[in-house]
């Protein structure tokens, strides 16, 4: 087949043809309750050498066939992202109405991006609206894109926000070129591959049809991580002269194109940074010392700010400059870190990571998309030292909590590199221990609080501290010591010593009415003042994506109730320890002279919990549950 | 703000007079400036504004031609790292037509250096609706530092402004200048806060309007506040022009905008009256026996098989043509649209503009023409309205805060062949209280053998409380409908358990005939008891859901208002099981109600009796009306408080 007949019969490919009323009806009840579906996604990429160098372009159509009699006032707004790197070369979308009339889209707006966490790029966004949409009507959607930089080609993913009807992946490319791939995420076995080799090019297909709409729920981790997905890649080709080309073959390939990002910054300390990192130094004793005073001085004073325009995406800039501005993205505070801690004497190395938003590894698939972050990495005491310059509290000897269990690429010098795996902080060093001691009285009940936070737990709150004012710092406490009912009043509290990242307490003193009851001679009080894991079941079996925890940990609370004079215990409810393979709890009832001790305990192992494990998790709450029902009675002696 | 509603360009006729080349005010700053001591009460705050400074200058540029210059700046003392966080990027707009004459930025540091943002690093950048900005990052900040910046912009003259002064932070400083050559005559004032205007004709040709207000505290969002509407803000208007012929008479009146609103809105050409025709004999809405089926039937069409938003702003987007066969139109277009449908009908109306009241106000003696953000139809006939531009609102439900205020009507009135427009300035009142409701009938019944209550709950909502619930449900997707359904059990049960369940009325065409959006589930529920020894508790209290509360509040600066008038009444049945008795029923009475007027408007009251082996509660909280002054505040507090205190009432079910 000639290479323009192969186009003609994609553009013919291109024009939908209408489903019939009963194909229509047949995917209505496959999804019931659906507004819409997506009838086709395809992607196929062509990979061809030009110059020696590797080539791509992609076409993209993306069907969306309307079931909802709201479609046309709610869902005719669609678009599509493209940026420097991801190069839109040409669109065009239209509406085929229920009645097989074509009507063009014209009303084509590009825009910038917003971002969260990014100030400024040059990712754009183009949208549009469907015309004349109603039940059965088809938008189509076809694009042309440049990928400028072959080796940043994004997975493909087989599952939307909708159903997928028919998902398709085609790479084409030279036969002097090799493409791996990796199926990626859950329900893999549904994708089928071929391999067909035609005229010296090589494709590979890969399809998946009646995909279920990928919903995620708040507590899942990134889509990577449970979507089915192709990532596929460059590996190595041979050039015009015969030379065979590595590319991205393995982490060397990798690490060789991330030097060249650092080729020109931090040639020299300028006297601001050395004077700053002199200061820092003067007084500290030893390596340790120094590196503590130079990553709490980056931390505190060096603000995150993203400009991330074209290769700022890639590109660290120069510490000076970081130092003078007084702000940068996570590149930018890599590299004040790393020429400060080198200007105090101690080793530090430019290190490439990815968050835990991202499930790749360097070693599986040496690639930029593994990572999406930059720190630096220093060795003391036999210990690699992680520092992210990002997060403000962060305990100097542990990692950040978004860079746990994840593989970093350390630059130890212009020829090599290490992979090494951040390491999770056990459970016992994330600990929360908060202890109520109440009194019951007149007035209702009133109680000292004390909330001790160690390690993640004080990082977390302590990041959260430094973006309040006095004014607003009691709002943003007081969710964090009420406890019985939304009636808990704080009447004062007091954060204690902020100088350690690792501790902090938060004292406080509070009345709380209309929570014990007295009833006649009685009163009655439930002793669990906290009821957290109220409603947190697991949607098992429907749910099939893993839910993320943000570190391993430990809770405990304890409730100290003073018996009132003159009353006495009449119903004491039965604690209980329950664990199994995922997790568990400890509830004890205690009563010690004049005072009744409950104590719960909650432990966490897991920064993934994946459905395998779900039926455990709620049986612990199958278990717990009960012990929330039971109250404590007291009553006044006769 | 942009304004889509009016077409503002056509105002320069008749303003302009004989060129003169007067050069603009430029924005200057202290070439070395010293940081500015902060007193200790202010040390809290996050950031100090010292300086705002406001300056809308008119010019005479050519024949024909008045410029209009408007220039910010601010001086910020930044106290800590939320201060810095919040002034540390910042985002300049200005709209297409305006040019940037001047724009600066600086860092001030605590060690005397200054840091300017080079021209380089301010970027541009273009929102989703179109808006563009300049952005840009200050450099060096630290706690202690001062960040300044100040910049001028050209834009296409609009002779109705409205400069909001108050904030999150305290200003201590705030001046407002308005230029323009002596013809012009602007009036000003001053809302949430008594302005004292010093007009200065000192320079020939040009006269100057001065406010300068000192010490504004900044404003706190609150619960029950319209937090925009209540902040300091001054308005201005040009009401005069000397150089017309007859200068005494009052310009840019409501009247004048009437007559602007019909012509862009109501006049149409042959031509697309004919296709409205045509769309009107393709759905037979002629036939359609009364004008308020007409309304219903348009109004589901046009809301179902069109997509208009506001972001639409294309030039065909408003052609009668295209919109048909698209079927996508802008704001603009889709008035029109209706509007062109009505009139074909013979279905009487008027076009309404009104705002948020959240945000603004309509005033008549001060006619801001920029005020008039939002629109409506007005039905003389059936006296209700219709919000053309909210798809999930039908005939007569419009977006409450667009009402419960004065807004402008725009009447038609015809003499021999001229059809011209006066305006009106009138109230749009809301529906009446008895029609927006949410009733919740829940029956309990304890299971013994397993220590869980059996509850069947009904929710029934009604009018404006049903929009949400509605829109949620008939557009989203399974999953969502299955999580709301969850939540409705899990806000009144404390369980998640749901045996059966069913939905009516989700379609919005049930709006019209005033149908509630119903729930209802069957449910079992461990959480609604607890275990005390010999004594069971039932936490009957819980069964009215999560309930707002105004428990630790601090002092309160704005008064009160609700969405609209409403109420929420609860009748609880629960059957005592065999062999206990409820040992505190009298728990369950509460009573606070307030008059106004001789009427209650405002109450919680919660009764009981028992009828057999029946506890049977009835709870009835009510807001009447829309607004409660500040005098109201701890009357209101008291029933918000009322109904979440409810919410904690235990019975003991003692063994006989």
């Amino acid at each position: 087949m000639s290479r323009l007949f192969y186009i003609l019969l994609l553009a013919i490919g291109a024009l939908p043809a209408l489903p019939s009323e009963g194909q229509t009806r047949s995917i209505e009840s496959k999804f019931p309750g659906e507004q819409e579906v997506m009838l086709e996604h395809s992607v196929h990429y062509v990979i061809t050498l030009k110059d020696g160098q590797p080539l791509v372009k992609s076409e993209e159509k993306q069907q969306l066939l309307y079931l909802s009699a709201q479609a046309n006032s709610r869902m005719s707004r669609f678009g599509f992202s493209h940026s420097g790197f991801h190069q839109l070369e040409q669109y065009s979308a239209y509406t085929l109405t229920a009645d097989a009339k074509k009507i063009k889209v014209t009303n084509f707006k590009t825009t910038d991006s917003k971002s969260n966490s990014i100030f400024y790029d040059d990712v754009k966004e183009t949208t549009f609206d469907f015309p004349a949409l109603a039940p059965g009507a088809i938008g189509t959607l076809e694009t042309t894109m440049l990928d400028k930089d072959p080796h940043l080609l994004s997975p493909f993913f087989f599952s939307w926000a909708v159903p997928v009807i028919h998902s398709q992946l085609k790479i084409t490319f030279p036969k002097d070129m090799q493409i791996r791939y990796l199926l990626k995420g859950n329900d893999t076995a549904r994708i089928r591959f071929t391999l067909e080799t035609r005229h010296g090019e090589t494709t590979y297909t890969f399809q998946a049809d009646s995909v279920a709409a990928g919903r995620p729920y708040d507590d899942a981790p990134d889509i990577r991580w449970y979507a089915a997905h192709v990532v596929f890649y460059i590996e190595k080709y041979v050039d015009e002269h015969g030379t065979t080309i590595p590319y991205l073959s393995s982490p060397d390939d990798l690490f060789h194109l991330y030097l060249g990002y650092l080729k020109d910054i931090n040639k020299e300390t300028g006297p601001e940074l050395q004077h700053i990192v002199d200061s820092l130094c003067k007084n500290a004793p030893d390596p340790e010392g120094k590196a503590r005073n130079i990553y709490a001085w980056v931390q505190q004073n060096i603000k995150y700010i993203a400009f991330e325009q074209g290769m700022e995406g890639f590109v660290p800039r120069d510490a000076n400059l970081v130092c003078t501005r007084k702000f940068g993205d996570c590149k930018d505070m890599s590299s004040i870190l790393t020429l400060m801690l080198r200007t105090a004497g101690i080793p530090a190395w430019y290190t490439w990571i990815g968050t835990r938003s991202l499930p790749y590894t360097y070693t599986e698939t040496p690639l930029p998309l593994v990572d999406n972050h930059m720190i630096s990495t220093i060795r003391l005491n036999d210990r690699y030292i992680f520092l992210d310059g990002t997060d403000p509290f962060c305990i100097f000897g542990m990692p950040s909590t978004g860079i746990q269990d994840k593989q970093a690429l350390v630059a130890m010098d212009d020829s090599t590199y290490k992979i090494l795996t951040v390491p999770i902080p056990a459970k016992e060093m994330n600990r929360l221990i908060d202890t109520t001691t109440i009194d019951l009285t007149a007035g209702g009940l009133k109680g000292h609080i004390c909330i001790d936070h160690y390690g993640y737990y004080s990082n977390i709150l302590q990041d959260l501290l430094i973006y309040s004012n006095e004014k607003e710092i009691d709002q943003l406490l007081k969710p964090r010591f009420r406890r019985g009912s939304d009636k808990f009043n704080l009447d004062s509290f007091r954060i204690g010593d902020r100088g350690d990242h690792a501790h902090i307490r938060l004292t406080g003193d509070f009345t709380l009415q209309d929570y014990a009851r007295q009833i006649g001679s009685e009163w009655y009080i439930n002793m669990n003042l906290f009821k957290s894991y109220l409603h947190e079941e697991i949607d098992y079996p429907k749910r099939t994506m893993p839910i993320e925890f943000p570190f391993y940990g430990q809770r405990i609370y304890v409730v100290i109730l003073n018996i009132p004079a003159g009353y006495e215990v009449t119903y004491l409810p039965p604690g209980k320890t329950y664990h199994n393979a995922v997790w568990g709890f400890t509830m004890n009832y205690e009563k010690r002279g004049r005072q009744l001790i409950f104590t719960q305990e909650f432990d966490n192992d897991h920064l993934l919990l994946q459905p395998s494990q779900f039926a455990d998790w709620n049986k612990v709450l199958e278990n717990l549950f009960p012990l929330y029902h039971s109250t404590v009675s007291l009553q006044k002696n006769p | 703000m942009k304004n889509n509603l009016i077409f503002l360009s056509a105002l320069l006729l008749g303003l302009d007079a004989i060129a003169q080349k007067p050069a603009i005010i430029h924005e200057q700053w202290t070439e070395k400036p010293a940081l500015h001591p902060i007193n200790d009460p202010l040390k809290k705050e996050s950031a100090v504004i010292l300086l705002d400074n406001r300056r809308v200058e008119f010019i005479d540029e050519g024949a024909d031609k008045v410029g209009e210059y408007r220039s910010f700046h601010r001086i910020v003392h930044l106290n800590d790292d939320q201060g810095i966080e919040s002034f540390n990027k910042v985002y300049l707009g200005y709209t297409d037509s305006t040019d940037i004459i001047d724009m600066r930025a600086r860092a001030v540091l605590p060690n005397g250096v200054i840091m300017e943002v080079r021209k380089e690093n301010m970027k541009d950048y273009q929102d989703e609706d179109g808006s563009k900005y300049k952005i840009f990052a200050l450099e060096g900040l630290e706690k202690g530092a001062e960040v300044e910046y100040f910049y001028t912009i050209r834009r296409k003259p609009d002779y109705f402004g409205r400069e909001t002064i108050q904030g999150k932070f305290p200003i201590l400083d705030a001046r407002l200048q308005i230029l323009c050559p002596s013809r012009l005559i602007f009036q000003l004032k001053g809302y949430n806060s008594d302005i004292r205007i010093d007009t200065d004709t000192s320079h020939a040709g040009t006269t100057a309007y001065n406010i300068r207000l000192k010490d504004i505290p900044g404003a706190e969002e609150e619960k029950y506040a319209a937090y925009d509407a209540n902040l300091k803000r001054i308005e201005y208007r040009l009401s005069y022009n000397k150089a017309n012929s007859n200068g005494s008479a009052r310009i840019n009146t409501w009247n004048l905008l009437a007559q602007r609103i019909h012509s862009n809105y109501e006049v149409f050409t042959e031509k697309d009256l004919n296709r409205i025709g045509d769309l009107i004999e393709a759905n037979g809405w002629q036939k359609l026996p009364d004008a308020r089926q007409k309304i219903i039937a348009v109004e589901n069409y046009l809301k179902k098989q069109f997509t208009s938003r506001n972001d639409i702003d294309m030039q065909n987007a408003s052609n009668i043509e295209w919109m048909i066969k698209n079927k996508i139109a802008s704001t603009y277009g889709i008035v029109r649209l209706y509007a062109g449908i009505f009139q074909k009908l013979g279905v009487g109306n008027q076009i309404v503009l009104t705002c948020n009241r959240n945000e603004l106000v309509i005033d008549r003696s001060f006619e801001n023409w920029n005020n008039t953000s939002d629109i409506l139809f007005y039905f003389p006939g059936t006296g209700k309205y219709l919000a053309p531009t909210l798809p999930t609102f039908r005939y007569p439900w419009i977006n409450p805060y667009w009402g419960a205020e004065d807004a402008f009507y725009c009447q038609t009135t015809t003499i021999g062949n001229y059809t011209t427009a006066i305006a009106a300035i009138r109230n749009v009142p809301l529906e009446d209280v008895t029609k927006s409701y949410h009733r919740t009938d829940v029956s309990l019944q304890l299971d013994p053998a397993s220590d869980t209550v059996i509850a069947k709950v009904r929710e029934t909502l009604a009018g404006y409380l049903s929009i949400g619930y509605r829109a949620a449900y008939t557009l989203s997707n399974p999953d969502d409908r299955r999580t709301m359904l969850k939540e409705m059990a899990r806000s009144t049960t404390n369980s998640e358990r749901i045996i059966t369940s069913n939905v009516e009325n989700a379609d919005f065409e049930s709006y019209t005939d005033d149908k509630p959006f119903v729930m209802e589930a069957t449910i079992h529920s461990e959480g609604l008891l607890e275990n005390a020894g010999r004594n069971l508790l039932l936490k009957i209290g819980g069964v009215i859901g999560k309930q707002e509360e105004m428990y630790q509040e601090k002092p309160r600066q704005f008064p009160l208002q609700v969405a609209f008038p409403h109420t929420l009444e609860r009748f609880v049945d629960f059957i005592i099981p065999a062999g206990y008795k409820v040992k505190n029923p009298d728990d369950l009475v509460e009573s606070h109600e307030y008059p106004a007027g001789g009427n209650p408007v405002l109450g919680f009251v919660s009764e009981y009796k028992i009828e057999g082996d029946t506890l049977r509660v009835h709870i009835l909280e009510t807001y009447k009306q829309t607004a409660y002054p500040l005098a109201d505040y701890d009357n209101f507090k008291k029933v918000i408080n009322a109904a979440a205190d409810f919410t904690k009432v235990v019975l003991v079910l003692e063994k006989k």
